[in-house]
């Protein structure tokens, strides 16, 4: 158990050290002491600490509702676009762009074309009441099929260049915030921390997922509540996620898998760890993806080629224990 | 493909049995031109049916008074507006390959590298094409001069070379006439942010006006960057060469109130995005816009 706090020291150390490295590398000089003096240096508060937040909020999503979807799916391959969240989300997102709408009706309509995505999933997968993981996971790959079609031919039939889509499906966290946007940024921070909180609510009956739908329903678990429950609210959150930041890959697949590497499967502590982590890796991978070249890299990039090494680091060594 | 050629080697072979001034008219009728990838494209007859694959060919092949023989555009050529009114045969990712084939196109102009899947297709179904790679403005008049050559007009392109050259001569001089060069901020998407740097199109249209381009060092032609680089580049003019956002937008962004243009209300939306990213016939007016933008507006 002391080993586990020793852990989450780590990681919480390491999210806080990316935060600080976050605020000051970047174009503008900002030295450390500048951090707690910030109205000597108005870029922090204006770019930096917005674009950090941003980071932080999507790994910290991205990474926990994976981590939630492997468990509730029971499939080590989920992750948190595996339910079409995000076809539907760029899919709304085109609507808006070839329409012509402004900055702030663009991410409101990647919320509604990901929640119409939401609905779609949960009805086709619901089967008398019940909410079996197969047909869920069917309903969700064959939506976010049609989901992408559905852009693809917007895409196609729209006369403006819809570039923008492309980066969407990449993912960045380059937003450039007004004032209008930054309150919708704060208002879905505050839904999506909502959700996270519920997600970590469940861990008990995630665990008890984990042994199979039968044993947790008799271990006392409302098991079709449950997965409801933790398919809506992780649906909320990537929702908010993808609107702003885009599908950034990868960071919901992998990033659970080395909080279980590193802690065990007890659900406790994987959901948090994956935040950490996941917050962390994506502040990291966005430094770099902002200041190795003078154009910025798609972060999704970044975030694979630092956690695939991570990864087969973790997966070698307990090879050999 | 192999086809074309052995037809093409055959074409080459018949002079050489006949006659000295027989061998001259077949030489005049087999027109040989280079296209702009370098490849040898030979015309046994003239030019009377022709489909362009981009909009800035469209706006050159009507700019030389040739629009009678424009069979097939791409759903973008607007301009001039008449192009709208020729039948489309889809665009350039997106080519309606049957459509192509059934039009009979003498000859398809497009702009593409070797390796593009469209040249590919096109060549594959005999379609005779011809590539431009109008990257900048020197490459752009020459685009001018073969697409005239090909279409048998060439004192027009001559003519319509001279006029974009004159035009942009004068805009030259104009800038060596200033004192001062703003530094030019131009954005060409606003989500994520995209700019054009030193090698792209617009990034000379910026250095003729006499601006200098904040993302000359670039090193593609266009490329994301970050929303602090602008606001530490501290730019005198913001042009926004696409619709997506304002001026009044700009103004709105978080902490790009501190940038000389914003505060100077030099942020410029009204300047037509196809004007300036096209490299086609309307290239001197993009310059002389930029220039109006850079030295008579407020």
């Amino acid at each position: 158990m002391k080993s586990r706090s020793l852990v989450f020291l780590w990681l919480f150390a390491l999210l806080i050290l990316a935060s600080c490295l976050s605020l000051v590398v970047g174009p503008t000089q900002v030295s450390l002491k500048d951090i707690l003096h910030p109205q000597e240096a108005p870029v922090l508060i204006t770019l930096r600490l917005p674009r950090l937040l941003l980071g932080i909020l999507a790994g910290a999503v991205l990474a926990m509702c994976g981590g939630a979807f492997q468990g509730v799916l029971r499939n080590p391959l989920a992750d948190p676009y595996i339910l079409g969240v995000s076809s539907g989300a760029a899919c709304g997102a085109a609507v808006a762009l070839a329409l012509g709408l402004g900055p702030v009706l663009i991410p409101v309509m990647a919320v509604a074309g990901a929640m119409i995505t939401l609905y779609l999933v949960y009805t086709l997968a619901r089967i008398g009441g019940r909410l079996p993981a197969d047909t869920l996971l069917l309903a969700g790959v064959i939506a976010g099929n049609f989901f992408a079609s559905l852009l693809m031919l917007v895409m196609a039939l729209s006369r403006r260049e819809l570039r923008e889509i492309v980066f969407i499906l990449l993912g960045n966290l380059g937003v450039v915030f007004t004032s209008k946007t930054l309150l919708l940024f704060e208002a879905m921070s505050l839904a999506a921390i909502a959700c996270l909180l519920v997600v970590w609510w469940h861990w008990r009956d995630l665990n008890a997922l984990a042994l199979g739908e039968e044993v947790a329903e008799s271990l006392g678990v409302a098991v079709d509540s449950v997965k409801k429950t933790l398919f809506v609210v992780c649906s909320v959150a990537i929702a908010g996620v993808v609107a702003l930041a885009g599908s950034i890959g990868f960071v919901g697949f992998v990033v659970p898998h080395i909080a279980r590497m590193l802690l065990g499967p007890n659900h406790r502590e994987v959901l948090p760890a994956s935040l950490l982590l996941g917050a962390t890796l994506l502040v990291l991978s966005d430094i770099l993806a902002r200041s190795i070249a003078p154009m910025e890299l798609p972060v999704g990039i970044v975030t694979s080629l630092l956690g695939v090494p991570f990864f087969v680091y973790l997966l070698q060594k307990r090879k050999r224990a | 493909m192999k086809g074309i050629g052995l037809f093409a080697g055959l074409v080459l072979l018949l002079p050489l049995g006949c006659s000295a001034p027989g061998r001259k008219a077949k030489e005049q009728a087999v027109l040989v031109i280079k296209d702009q990838l370098g490849r040898e494209v030979k015309f046994e007859r003239s030019v009377q049916r022709v489909v362009s694959l981009a909009p800035s060919i469209t706006e050159t092949v009507y700019a030389l008074g040739a629009e009678a023989k424009v069979v097939g555009v791409t759903t973008y050529c607007d301009y001039p507006p008449e192009a709208r009114q020729k039948e489309k045969v889809g665009d350039f990712f997106m080519p309606n390959l049957e459509k192509m084939v059934a039009l009979k196109p003498d000859v398809v102009f497009l702009i593409a590298t070797g390796q593009s899947q469209t040249l590919m297709k096109l060549e594959g179904l005999g379609l005779k094409t011809f590539v431009l790679n109008p990257e900048s403005s020197e490459q752009t008049l020459e685009s001018f001069r073969l697409i005239g050559k090909v279409l048998g007009l060439e004192n027009n392109a001559d003519l319509l070379c001279q006029e974009v050259q004159t035009t942009l001569g004068k805009v030259r001089d104009k800038a060596w006439g200033q004192p001062d060069h703003p530094l030019v901020y131009m954005e060409i998407d606003s989500a994520p942010l995209v700019t054009g740097g030193g090698k792209s199109f617009v990034g000379e249209l910026i250095r003729i006006a006499g601006g200098r381009n904040l993302f000359e060092d670039l090193p593609q032609p266009y490329g994301v960057i970050s929303a602090e680089k602008v606001v530490a580049g501290k730019p005198e003019v913001i042009i926004l060469a696409h619709p997506n956002v304002k001026a009044q937008d700009v103004k709105e962004r978080l902490g790009w109130g501190a940038i000389p243009a914003v505060k100077s209300g030099r942020v410029y939306d009204d300047l037509n995005p196809d004007v300036l990213t096209r490299p086609g016939p309307r290239m001197g007016k993009a310059a002389e816009v930029l220039s109006h933008a850079l030295y008579e507006s407020p």
